[in-house]
């Protein structure tokens, strides 16, 4: 279709002024956070589900596809437009539709930022538990789309767990329901299948999060290590002593070293680790729990380990661990999140060999993870404008891949698998297993409307 | 500005962009506009796209790079503090280079040309705010000579919405017996608009002017209630004498004993940080240290405060630009004031005043906006 | 059409003579609603299970995948049965990972074995599941029935804890999603959909599950009301605070009578809160004490904390009622009503109301804390005579629980009622991507067919 008969048609739906089709603004929602350059064929900013219905049964009609954007931080470029097609743009829907403190949930539209939903939810003293690095930016949608996850996972779980229902837009246009407010719908959990499909099975409009009161008392300790082996077995031994935090978060001597400069968080400089604990729950027993935890990390090594008493001092040890991915990101000009996760107890192995790979190809990588779940984020430095350093810096993370899902991880803990690593699902899955995820796809989406190229390779 | 000269100083800092997205959650004008060329984001995409010559300069370029108020949110929110307006305000000098800039800021840019403050009106009547002082006083604040010289600035001499801040403040200063004197008619602007509409060619004559008229009078130091003009003087000017912010002269004042406080200033009030004296100078406790010594005065601090204080939409000659837009911003601002509960909201900015009481005054908002030297005044007592 | 004995000549290739059961009177007592099967297979590897559903694909025989049938009889009428597959020989642990806090098993293993192996396990270890049947129950039926129990409240169901999964899907394909991470979003999130789907969309033959380290304490409050707006203040108060229990059970009378547990006081009209606490141990203390405060300023009857003994009892007969009632010789209907969690007070009061209305017994039991409701509705000697008034009652419940945005399930009925009545309750709008789902991925619908929600 003519682009101008297309938005013509468009605006017949949300009005011109929200449609963008500018060259300028094709290249500008041609990228999100990852390194991968796709080009829409216009741009939609919906108000209400009845639009995005009408645009999707438009674009159905009319054989154009389709692709919904949050903020745009995806880093495995889900929300790149690789095959052109309608960029649907969820900014204008951003507000909170209900707090239901009483049956436990919270309705939101997809286009709010999930730190502003938080913020509102503790003033009532409540909280959706998932916590996304990128919260105060990436959106409700996108972290539905992603099943994002964040340092509270081990104890708490991910984005799945706390989606409880959705309305969600088909292929087609046509509107459905999935799971509500209620727990145990009967029937199949399309909710659960909804989560993490990346924008390829359908687009959520309404989500129905599962909120709860926040926790009663919270003790944070930090333990700073002369090597990353005394770390790793730490987080071993607090598990296996029976112990779950709420957090469990590791830095890596580049990533100190870089914070230190930055931030002076007071860290050592020659350190080798530093390990940040949080714990949660009702505050008895929490003191004798947390003595545990630091006898643990003196028992391991340690050679120093504090603990918060003071809200004040809480911000501090974290500051430290907030202020990493900036400190790394001043090194060099850019830098690749990579995302890997294994099984806990392997992380200390897989993280020498994800030096030794930096190592191969001359390229500096600084480690972030959180260690309670074996998520990795191994930082890779380079610069995007040279194209060599483009060319290994794609090479390095496609090996960092390859070693997780041979430790027995897998090759996405929270970043999806996007366009970036389409072809890396084959370290974790044979084409059986890609061939009946196509099946849902199929079921859902028969035409293939929405985000077309994402997440299933060709077998 | 040349593209060549673009790349040459600004691709690095461009190129530190990783696209990570999260000056998307501060940008003011992103709130309002929810659209990706009006995040920082997309404005450093832009520029990058012009300097690796894959787009034109578009009239939506135009649209986007002439929409920044210059609140550095972005650059304090991003983890390599890629200084984006820095970028922004490079490129608009090659927009003006092709003439593809909004005409609409030919009204400060001739006013400028032709009597060096941007109403467009004769600069002698830049003390027209003295007036309302009486006339014995107006001539007690032109001296030849003085140690302290006050820089009123042109939002301050010409907007009667913002008159009262040198009303005060020389009355403030008076009391304390300083030494001072104001510019008067000869007093030009600092060139703050210009660079905003980038056109920093045209800065060099005032610059020249200022500079000398400071040498001249012999003074020590330059006190400026406007953090714009503070922030202009302090990046782009010569001279040898201190320039100070008048909430630091005040806090100085009172240090040495020059300033009490009879009165007390019994009332809740919440304190917005305006950019240009915040983030973008660093002057965060001199103010605050001003309000606690006032007897009887409740702090109570808006969520998002000192760094993260966000922008009330006046500046980056946005007003004058898209003046929707900065409303827009304005209206925003003025709904986290009154999350706090307080009863005034205290700044120490001109152009904040303006911009938060003017769309308060127009759409009809109880909202007491008042300068911090109005407060000290007040508090001071008679 | 292949006739019985190509089949089982077939089967026999596969599996061996000795695990394929012909014996009429086994196969009449393994019948569903009349129907009875073929013959029952057990593999007894998954590749068994993949090479018998392949042959079963070309051949459009339907297959009813069991484990210790504890739920087989939950769904509607089956279409057709040919075979039913046994997971029984299915019962290895096959990667018990404590230090990684995840558990490997194949599907016909019970919970109740795991828990003991996993008990003995370093400072002991347990999966958070406490559905009933707990001694039989194998976790290939829990999961694939997404069966929960009073815990539930704090740990959450199946769906929080399964990590990965591997299954025979209906062309015989075996189909691995996620994996040993707990974090994990690479492609679709397939155990999603496996849980809960009653066997319909694939044989679930291994599973990982997360795991928890043993709580250091565990305590049961015995909290009575005689009215239920008390016991519902009182857990509602709980609910708002930052308390944490396991479980928050509400008993009616009837509920209590039958329940195979002596009540310290009368059943009659009362109302039992039963709360399950279990954590770090000055945790349990102090919500016992705070409980108990809260109990008695909302007017409650009696307050008793259980010895462990009885702690153990109790919630071992709660998980085993419908087993007691079995053995009582009861006739009854067992309904599962989800809802809106602040409304179980108001679906208790209309099921207790409608219940005498129709002059039955109810009793109910609600996992207060979830909105979720199980009751079961006595028919007295003569079911045929109260056919018309069950369905009758089961309409109007049904329609208790949709007005609270929920729904109802009869997970247990005569065939009569079955006949009748949608045993899933009322059809929602997004059955029919689950109809396309469905024959996306079993085309020849030959995966326990004509039993699930909206005909599947």
């Amino acid at each position: 279709m003519e682009r101008e008969k297309l938005i013509e048609e468009l605006a017949r739906i949300v009005g011109k002024e929200n449609i963008l089709s500018s060259e300028t603004d094709l290249m500008l929602y041609g990228y999100d956070a990852s390194l991968f350059r796709g080009r829409p064929d216009c741009i939609v900013l919906p108000g209400s589900t009845e639009e995005v219905s009408k645009i999707v049964k438009f674009a159905h009609e009319v054989g154009i596809h389709v692709v919904a954007r949050g903020s745009g931080t995806n880093l495995s470029g889900g929300t790149v437009p690789t095959k052109g097609g309608i960029l649907l743009h969820f900014s204008r829907m951003n507000k909170i539709l209900e707090i239901d403190i009483e049956n436990q949930r919270a309705a939101v539209e997809p286009g709010i930022f999930t730190l502003l939903l938080k913020n509102q939810l503790a003033r009532f003293g409540y909280v959706y538990q998932p916590d996304p690095a990128s919260e105060k930016v990436s959106t409700l949608g996108g972290n539905f789309g992603e099943n994002s996850g964040g340092p509270h996972c081990l104890k708490y779980g991910v984005t799945t767990n706390h989606i409880l229902g959705a309305e969600v837009v088909l292929y087609d246009g046509e509107i459905i329901q999935v799971g509500g407010k209620a727990f145990d719908n009967p029937g199949y959990d399309l909710t659960g299948i909804l989560v993490g499909s990346e924008g390829t099975l359908g687009i959520a409009t309404k989500l129905m999060l599962r909120i709860m009161p926040k926790p009663e008392a919270v003790k944070t300790m930090l333990a700073i290590y002369n090597t990353l082996e005394d770390a790793g077995k730490t987080v071993s031994a607090i598990i296996a002593d029976g112990i779950i935090p709420a957090t469990l978060e590791m830095l890596d001597r580049l990533t100190i070293k870089a914070v230190e400069e930055s931030i002076h968080a007071g860290f050592p400089l020659d350190a080798e680790a530093v390990l940040l604990i949080e714990l949660d729950g009702l505050k008895d027993g929490m003191e004798r729990l947390a003595e545990r935890i630091m006898e643990i990390c003196r028992k391991n090594n340690a050679r120093e380990v504090k603990a918060a008493r003071t809200e004040a001092e809480r911000a501090q040890l974290w500051a430290g661990r907030k202020g990493a991915f900036g400190a790394i990101a001043r090194l060099r000009p850019n830098y690749l999140v990579c995302d890997g996760t294994v099984p806990r107890t392997r992380l200390p192995e897989v993280l020498t060999k994800v030096m030794e790979v930096g190592k191969k190809y001359d390229l500096v990588i600084a480690n972030v993870f959180h260690a309670g779940d074996g998520n990795l984020h191994p930082l890779i430095l380079f610069d995007e404008r040279n194209e060599e350093e483009l060319r290994k810096v794609r090479l390095a993370g496609s090996e960092i891949l390859k070693l997780c899902a041979k430790a027995g991880g897998t090759i996405s803990g929270e970043h999806g698998i996007g366009t970036e690593k389409m072809k890396e699902m084959f370290l974790v899955f044979t084409p059986r297993d890609v061939e009946a995820m196509r099946k849902v796809k199929k079921a859902f989406d028969p035409e293939d409307v929405y985000n077309p190229g994402k997440v299933l390779p060709e077998v | 500005m040349k593209q060549e000269e673009l790349k040459e100083r600004f691709y690095d800092e461009i190129a530190k962009c990783n696209r990570c997205g999260f000056c998307l959650a501060v940008c003011p004008i992103y709130a309002v506009k929810g659209r990706e060329w009006a995040t920082p984001r997309g404005k450093n995409a832009i520029i990058r796209a012009i300097i690796e010559g894959k787009i034109d300069w578009t009239p939506e370029i135009e649209e986007s790079l002439f929409r920044c108020t210059g609140c550095r949110l972005c650059t304090q929110t991003c983890f390599p503090a890629v200084e984006t307006n820095q970028g922004v305000l490079a490129a608009r000098q090659c927009l003006v280079d092709r003439s593809k800039y909004p005409k609409v800021i030919h009204r400060v840019v001739d006013a400028l040309e032709k009597d060096f403050n941007i109403s467009g009106e004769p600069n002698e009547t830049r003390s027209m705010w003295m007036e309302a002082l009486g006339d014995a006083l107006s001539k007690r604040y032109q001296k030849d000579k003085a140690r302290v010289i006050y820089f009123v600035g042109c939002v301050a001499s010409f907007f009667p919405l913002a008159h009262k801040i040198p009303q005060t403040f020389v009355q403030i200063l008076h009391k304390a017996k300083v030494d001072f004197t104001t510019l008067g008619g000869e007093e030009w602007c600092c060139g703050f608009p210009l660079i905003q509409a980038g056109m920093n060619g045209k800065m060099g004559k005032l610059m020249e002017h200022n500079q000398e008229k400071i040498q001249h009078l012999g003074a020590g130091s330059v006190v400026f209630a406007c953090p714009s003009c503070y922030h202009t003087w302090k990046e782009r000017y010569k001279t040898n004498a201190e320039l100070l912010h008048s909430t630091q002269f005040i806090e100085r004042l009172i240090n040495e004993g020059n300033i009490a406080f009879k009165n007390g200033f019994h009332r809740t009030v919440t304190y917005h940080d305006p950019c240009d004296l915040g983030r973008n100078s660093g002057i965060y406790d001199a103010p605050r240290n001003i309000l606690k010594q006032i007897p009887g005065i409740k702090l109570v601090e808006l969520e998002n405060n000192r760094q993260l204080s966000v922008c009330c939409g006046g500046g980056g000659d946005l007003e004058m630009i898209d003046p929707d837009l900065s409303a827009a911003i304005a209206q925003r601002k003025i709904e986290e004031i009154q999350g706090t509960g307080a009863e005034e909201v205290i700044t120490s900015c001109q152009q904040c005043i303006r911009t938060i009481l003017g769309y308060a005054r127009k759409h009809k908002i109880k909202l007491k906006v008042r300068d911090i030297t109005d407060i000290v005044l007040e508090a001071m007592g008679s | 059409m292949t006739n019985t004995a190509q089949i089982v000549s077939k089967l026999n290739e596969i599996v061996g003579e000795t695990n394929i059961i012909q014996d009429p009177h086994i196969l009449k007592a393994y019948a569903l609603d009349g129907k009875r099967p073929k013959m029952i297979v057990s593999p007894g590897t998954m590749d068994e299970v993949s090479k018998i559903v392949s042959f079963a694909n070309q051949q459009h025989l339907g297959i009813i995948p069991m484990g210790n049938g504890t739920k087989i009889g939950v769904g509607g009428i089956p279409k057709k049965l040919d075979i039913i597959v046994s997971t029984s020989r299915l019962n290895r642990i096959t990667d018990c990972d404590t230090d990684n806090l995840t558990l490997s098993v194949e599907s016909g293993i019970t919970l109740n074995e795991v828990q003991k192996k996993l008990g003995r396990q370093g400072k002991g270890y347990f999966l958070p599941l406490d559905p009933p049947f707990t001694d039989k129950a194998t976790l290939g039926g829990i999961v694939a029935t997404n069966s929960s129990g009073p815990k539930r409240l704090l740990y959450g169901t199946v769906r929080d804890l399964i990590i990965g999964t591997k299954a025979v899907f209906p062309n015989g394909d075996i189909v691995a999603s996620g994996g040993k991470t707990v974090k994990n979003v690479s492609g679709y999130d397939m155990n999603k959909l496996l849980i809960g789907s009653y066997g319909t969309l694939g044989i679930i033959c291994e599973m990982t599950f997360k795991l928890l380290p043993l709580p250091e304490k565990e305590a049961t409050l015995m909290v009575f009301f005689p009215k239920l707006e008390d016991a519902d203040q009182f857990v509602n108060e709980v609910l708002r605070s930052q308390l944490l229990p396991a479980s928050i059970e509400i008993l009616n009378g009837m509920a209590m009578k039958k329940l195979k547990y002596p009540m310290s006081i009368s059943t009659e009209e009362n109302y039992l809160v039963a709360i399950g606490l279990e954590g770090v141990a000055e945790s349990v203390d102090r919500q016992v004490s705070e409980m108990g405060e809260v109990g008695k300023k909302n007017g409650c009857l009696e307050i008793s904390v259980l010895n462990p003994e009885e702690h153990h009892s109790f919630w071992l007969a709660l998980r085993n009622f419908y087993n007691g009632l079995v053995e009582d010789n009861s006739n009854f209907v067992s309904l599962k009503s989800n809802f809106l969690i602040s409304k179980y007070r108001e679906i208790l009061r209309s099921y207790e109301k409608i219940g005498k209305e129709f002059g039955m017994d109810c009793a109910l039991i609600c996992h207060s804390g979830n909105g979720i409701l199980y009751s079961y509705v006595f028919m007295g000697k003569s079911v045929r005579s109260k056919v018309e008034s069950l369905i009758e009652l089961i309409r109007r419940f049904t329609s208790e629980a949709v007005k609270h945005e929920g729904n109802l399930v009869v997970e247990s009925s005569p065939l009569l009622i079955k006949k009748r009545i949608d045993v899933w309750g009322e059809p929602r709008s997004d059955y029919e991507v689950m109809r396309r789902l469905k024959e996306r991925i079993d085309p020849a619908g030959i995966f326990n067919p004509g039993r699930f929600v909206g005909g599947i």
